[in-house]
């Protein structure tokens, strides 16, 4: 009898901590329909125009007008209206007008426009992160609410053990889409909020439309530039694992970030909705010859940064959106 | 011509006054460099500013509501010292040296706490803006479909 009610009692208490430990939540989950997921993950893809504001309401900054052209999935054009400065892929505060790796940037300074043609995104990445969502990410619907005069469903997304939360509003209609993306971090800061406008879907052209060539008088600020890969230099990153439920998404030996002359090593890890990237910056890396043997940190709103020089003279670089104890973590792998 | 050039004749420039030469010359500098575009546009107001501006003139009624508020001010003046007079001085004054102690303990004991709770890492130093933005850059080419990373905070 005695042994009947210890049994009980140990069924009672492995439920009790199931439940308190998100389990139930988790069963709701999978039931989720898919058609957000399906909403969510065709977001990027969409032939669609439409004008988007989108506010950082923790900063200072106005609100940024865009206009987006995507008649192709894989070609959008954003032109930033009322633009007071183009800091996108580039330097801050830099004269104007450049081509980096991944997009053709033109910034008009006195027109306040800058507009920006992404050229073709890196498929396998963006699949890889499409299966990491789908494996990762959690969905609830959060409330129903009418907005811009249309019915949307709220439905929330996050990553156990990862930073974002992610608000996406979707429409309760046949052809189900976002209109509105909250992003908030940890401490429930709302981070970005981005508001769709004048959303009209466009047939799919049949082939991505040929990016315009830039004007004669554009400059090449920062091109970024590709190095041989070096296999041991992905195996002394494998090292530092990452955080549960983030995964290495691509490796690539390219010219630092910080201006410099000089190659550094760069990884992209991501849970599907969460990514940071760690840097491995060379010993001649001002940078690296500023980071200090002892770990540092800082946290953002939108996530972390963090350096700790090796013994060896380079320096590891996080930054991007880990919750500061788990970037400790990885970080202490030397 | 130079950035520093250029600034010579952006009041100029604003109001007309330049040649057509030097006007293009300035309109082409402007049309590369953020820093002098920015310059352009915090002064191109001036000169709207200036031909709407002209020194308000106080009324009679703005005059009589500032000796009422000083009226006010003087009456106010007055109360607080009739009140402090009747403090328990005797009282405070001895319960202040252990009233100071109980402070400092309980000020002691926080400070520990939160020099306990502290991370074991230590804050960084400097801007990393450069770093954030190469991270965005690569992870908005993962095909994730926010688009904030088109507009870096400062």
């Amino acid at each position: 009898m005695q042994t009947m009610k210890a049994r009980w009692l140990a069924w009672v208490m492995v439920w009790l901590v199931l439940s308190l430990s998100g389990c139930h939540r988790q069963t709701t989950l999978t039931h989720a329909p898919a058609i957000w997921k399906q909403a969510i993950l065709s977001d990027a893809n969409r032939t669609c125009q439409m004008e988007v504001q989108v506010q950082i309401p923790h900063s200072e900054q106005l609100p940024a007008l865009l206009k987006v052209y995507r008649p192709h999935p894989d070609y959008t054009e954003i032109i930033e209206q009322g633009a007071e400065s183009c800091l996108i892929g580039g330097r801050e505060y830099r004269p104007a007008t450049y081509l980096t790796e991944s997009e053709r940037i033109r910034w008009l300074p006195l027109e306040r426009r800058c507009i920006v043609i992404p050229r073709l995104p890196g498929k396998s990445i963006e699949a890889y992160i499409q299966q990491l969502f789908e494996r990762n990410v959690r969905l609830r619907e959060v409330e129903r609410a009418e907005w811009q005069g249309k019915q949307w469903t709220v439905v929330e997304a996050w990553v156990e053990g990862g930073y974002l939360r992610k608000r996406y509003w979707i429409t309760t209609s046949s052809a189900p889409y976002v209109g509105r993306i909250q992003t908030y971090n940890p401490q429930g800061t709302l981070l970005c909020d981005e508001q769709r406008f004048r959303y009209q879907p466009l047939p799919i052209s049949a082939t991505p439309p040929a990016p315009p060539m830039p004007p004669s008088d554009w400059k090449i600020e920062r091109p970024v530039q590709l190095g041989p890969f070096d296999p041991k230099l992905g195996f002394k990153l494998s090292r530092y694992q990452p955080p549960k439920g983030y995964e290495r998404v691509e490796v690539l030996k390219r010219s630092c970030p910080c201006g410099g002359e000089h190659f550094a090593v760069g990884a992209l890890y991501s849970n599907g909705l969460d990514s940071f990237t760690l840097f491995l910056l060379p010993a001649e890396c001002p940078d690296a010859q500023r980071a200090d043997r002892r770990l540092r940190l800082s946290e953002q709103p939108e996530g972390v940064v963090a350096t700790i020089r090796l013994a060896d003279g380079r320096a590891l670089l996080l930054v991007g959106e880990i919750q500061p104890q788990y970037a400790a973590q990885m970080m202490s792998g030397e | 011509m130079t950035c520093t050039e250029i600034r010579r004749y952006l009041s100029d420039y604003l109001e007309g006054t330049l040649a057509p030469e030097q006007a293009q010359q300035v309109e082409r500098h402007l049309q590369t460099c953020i820093t002098c575009a920015q310059e352009c546009r915090a002064l191109e107001w001036v000169p709207l500013l200036l031909g709407q501006w002209s020194p308000p003139v106080p009324s009679e009624q703005i005059w009589a509501g500032i000796e009422a508020r000083l009226r006010a001010g003087s009456a106010w003046q007055v109360a607080p010292t009739e009140r402090t007079s009747r403090l328990p001085w005797r009282v405070f004054t001895r319960w202040l040296p252990a009233a100071t102690l109980a402070a400092v303990a309980v000020s002691a004991l926080i400070a520990l706490f939160v020099w306990r709770a502290q991370p074991t890492y230590l804050p960084l130093n400097g801007s990393y803006s450069s770093y954030w933005q190469a991270h965005r850059q690569w992870a908005r080419s993962g095909g994730t479909s926010e688009l904030y990373p088109y507009v870096e905070a400062q």
